[in-house]
């Protein structure tokens, strides 16, 4: 058993908003999976990092969202965590290049793991959250294993772990998303990554912030997707 | 955008927007005044609601405006017509509390300076507020984070008043809405609020949830490690009476976060509010009260002790340690911030400043380049030129030897070697020199000179502006000094009257060059009147107390402040651009040496060469 002054050596300080001593807030985690694809290069990939840059902008201008939305960033083709869970504060968005397949199934598989760490460090230290959402964006279809994949997701959906959206750009295989998610996946309209940034983060402030008994008052998704 | 229009009929123009909700906009309204906003539903708004809106305006008092933003008048859409939106009082200087009870935002962004003192008095303030509330016989029922605004001297104001639980007319108007982070037990199985009539009982646990998050660094009380099996979110906390902290927390299966704030750092009477409120003890009508939280608070004010290791430090006294210091030393979580820290932020150390700056180091005086020192071999002579030399030996010269050609073919050289050293020369002076940092560091210094001279300038301009109100209450008192009423030696009524002809009607009017010039005044007389005024001006009190214009002293002391500003901003960052320039002198010294020593040498080789012609 360390003594009260090894404790101060032992016990490790985070850094920055995630200081949960600094900021207890209840969390609100955001998991973007992103495909990076060849198939995304030129516009399309240029257009999502202006919207991830936009992401956070967004959030910067409610400071109670700003304290309680986390995010977090992984790119698939290859599968990469871009950035941990860190409140918006923190999160610096990547700059993401096009290039490789796309290991959809592998991408969502890590993600989930990523999820279900953040939510067990929430409760080993004692914050609250809310409902994880996981967000999956993708112009094609996996290039790997992805049905076991959709059982994960279906489970998780079923016991509230998370909520887990799918969005297809152009080109993306609308049908396998149909399989892996549990609610219907969307289809972008063009290349409105912005507008598809600009709801999320206006649903995050929401669902941050929900009253009770009311369905969470997400608006609908008319502006980016086609509905 | 629809036309407007009061409960009397007049047109209300709208103006800026200052920002939207989920239910309505809020407008400036400049033609009704500078401290008041108009809140505009986005859609028509329910009878229920307009009957409620005017309720308010007639039960509001002048208490209640002091403390929310209170509907003052109901807007119309039509002369007469339905009610759509509401004039209030502007919350202005006042920030949402979550800016202040939540460390990183208080110690980060927003109240630097603001200790445990200010948020002791700040949840006595809010206490205060939901009191004046209650006393009203209305409810605020929507308690949230986004709904109580604190100002920088810990005043206290309420939003959304709309929204509150209203009583008039001997009618309660409900409050429809809530948030589930802040709604009591026995509301949470509720799926929605609609129908139902809030109690001051169920406020009181909203209000104990915000003094426990203003005194406890944020935390939420149902916020905490649950040893059970599956989640626990914090509605089911809430419903179930997990109060993590509670001494009973264990029989709940709950423990307080690790390393937080606990409730045992306060008086034993406020852990014991905390207690009522949070458990089943506060159902039904068991939750401390306002009024309660105002007495206990108002008490812990009065015994709070500043920390003897660090003054931003304050804590109740009846602890035999500060709190702060075993939190910093144990989990290294500083909550509050030193003054030497916060002087960081707020205020300026110039000394500090200024040694960071000359501590960056000079790149010093670029090395010399010159075209000696290297080890040249001439070219030599072409054999027929050097025959010819060598047999006419110093006579060359007069020698009629032709060696013109290669005369000129080496002295070419040269003077193209010449040329790029000059070249290379120059760009090494501006480059490669230290001139730029010299002039850097020559810029901070006049910064630092004008900056230690600001107190000394601004203490100028305001002894100017009290000068100048000096001579405006001096000028007064003159300018009712008549000449008339005043028996001034040589002066009769005749002379007084010549005087008056001439604009000279009180002692604020004499001055010796015009009334010299004045026919019949001579400097005798002249003098008995200048001295008149002496007299008076002797007489004259000046009263400091009734001076300077406000308003001048502001536009001084802002135009001082912004001008400090200014210069703080550029010696923060002077050491980092000095730096930056140091460096690139030194990445221009490796670029452009190897030039330099090329052609240098080539310069060498050429004067070589045209020596070898004699």
């Amino acid at each position: 058993m360390p003594t009260m002054n090894e404790m101060i050596f032992l016990e490790q300080i985070p850094f920055g908003t995630d200081n949960f001593a600094d900021n207890p807030e209840p969390r609100c985690p955001c998991l973007l999976l992103l495909d990076t694809s060849g198939s995304m290069s030129g516009k399309p990939i240029a257009e999502l990092n202006a919207g991830l840059a936009g992401f956070k902008d967004e959030l910067a201008h409610d400071s109670l969202a700003m304290k309680r939305v986390e995010i977090a960033v992984i790119s698939f083709g290859p599968v990469k965590i871009e950035n941990t869970f860190h409140t918006a504060h923190n999160f610096f968005p990547p700059n993401l290049s096009a290039n490789g397949d796309t290991p959809m199934g592998a991408a969502i598989k890590q993600g989930l793991e990523l999820v279900q760490q953040r939510k067990d460090e929430y409760k080993a230290n004692g914050i609250s959250y809310y409902k994880p959402w996981v967000f999956l964006i993708t112009d094609g279809g996996p290039t790997d294993e992805w049905q076991s994949v959709s059982g994960l997701v279906r489970e998780g959906e079923n016991s509230g772990s998370f909520a887990f959206f799918a969005v297809g750009v152009e080109g993306a295989n609308m049908e396998v998303l149909r399989q892996i998610s549990v609610r219907e996946p969307l289809k972008l309209e063009g290349l409105k990554f912005r507008e598809l940034f600009q709801w999320l983060s206006n649903s995050m402030k929401s669902v941050s912030q929900s009253i009770p008994g009311t369905a969470v008052p997400i608006k609908s998704p008319q502006g980016w997707a086609e509905i | 955008m629809i036309d407007l229009f009061d409960s009397k009929g007049v047109s209300v123009p709208l103006g800026k927007k200052l920002g939207t909700g989920g239910e309505g906009s809020v407008y400036e309204v400049p033609a009704v005044g500078n401290d008041i906003v108009a809140k505009i539903y986005h859609e028509m708004v329910s009878l229920e609601k307009q009957v409620k809106l005017q309720g308010m305006v007639k039960v509001g008092d002048e208490s209640l405006k002091k403390i929310a933003a209170w509907p003052l008048a109901t807007l119309h859409t039509a002369v007469g017509g339905h009610i759509r939106g509401f004039l209030m009082p502007k919350v202005v200087g006042h920030e949402p509390i979550h800016h202040l009870y939540s460390p990183v935002d208080r110690k980060r962004i927003y109240h630097p300076d603001k200790d445990w003192a200010f948020l002791v008095n700040t949840a006595r303030n809010v206490s205060a507020a939901f009191e004046a509330i209650h006393h009203h016989g209305h409810v605020i029922g929507d308690v949230n984070p986004n709904l109580v605004f604190v100002s920088g001297n810990s005043m206290v104001k309420l939003i959304d008043c709309d929204s509150f639980q209203i009583f008039a007319d001997g009618k309660h108007y409900l409050s429809e809405v809530g948030v589930p982070h802040f709604t009591p037990p026995e509301l949470q199985s509720h799926s929605s609020f609609r129908g139902i009539k809030r109690t001051t009982n169920h406020d009181n646990f909203g209000l104990a949830l915000l003094l426990f998050h203003i005194l406890l660094m944020g935390r939420h009380p149902f916020s905490g490690i649950f040893s059970g099996s599956g989640d626990m979110p914090l509605e089911k906390s809430i419903s179930q009476f997990r109060y993590a902290f509670s001494r009973n927390a264990a029989s709940k299966a709950m423990a307080p976060p690790p390393n937080s704030i606990k409730p045992e750092i306060l008086p034993v009477g406020i852990a014991n509010l905390f207690e009522r409120a949070f458990t089943e003890l506060g159902v039904p009508a068991g939750r401390p009260t306002a009024r309660d939280w105002v007495v206990e608070l108002d008490s812990l004010k009065r015994q709070l002790r500043s920390c003897g290791q660090e003054s931003a430090h304050k804590y109740f006294g009846g602890l035999s340690l500060c709190p702060w210091c075993i939190q910093e030393q144990k989990y290294g979580t500083v909550f509050f911030l030193s003054l030497a820290a916060t002087a960081g932020i707020n205020s300026f150390d110039l000394a500090q400043i200024w040694a960071r700056i000359i501590a960056v180091e000079s790149p010093g005086a670029a090395p010399k380049i010159s075209s000696s020192g290297f080890n040249i071999t001439p070219i030599p002579l072409p054999a027929a030129l050097k025959k010819a030399k060598q047999f006419f030996g110093i006579f060359s010269v007069f020698s009629g030897v032709n060696d013109s050609a290669e005369r000129k073919i080496r002295q070419d050289a040269l003077d193209s070697a010449t040329n790029q050293m000059n070249l290379a020369k120059k760009s090494w002076d501006i480059e490669a020199s230290d001139l730029k940092f010299n002039k850097k560091l020559k810029e901070l210094e006049q910064l630092r000179i004008e900056y230690e001279n600001l107190g000394n300038q601004l203490t100028y301009e305001k002894e100017k502006l009290q000068k100048n109100i000096r001579n405006a209450q001096l000028n007064k008192f003159l300018a009712r000094c008549f000449i008339e009423n005043n028996n001034i030696t040589g002066i009769g009524s005749a002379r007084k009257s010549v005087l008056v002809s001439f604009g000279i009607e009180t002692a604020a009017d004499i001055d010796r060059n015009t009334i010299m010039k004045i026919e019949g005044f001579g400097s005798m007389l002249t003098s008995n009147l200048v001295n008149w005024r002496r007299n008076l001006e002797q007489q004259f009190v000046f009263d400091p107390s009734k001076g300077v214009d406000p308003v001048d002293i502001a536009t001084v002391n802002r135009h001082f402040a912004q001008k400090r500003k200014q210069i703080e901003g550029e010696l923060l960052v002077g050491a980092k651009h000095l730096n930056q320039i140091r460096l690139q002198i030194m990445q221009s010294r490796t670029r452009l040496l190897p030039n330099v020593q090329k052609v240098s040498q080539q310069l060498a080789q050429a004067e070589a060469d045209l020596a070898l012609m004699g």
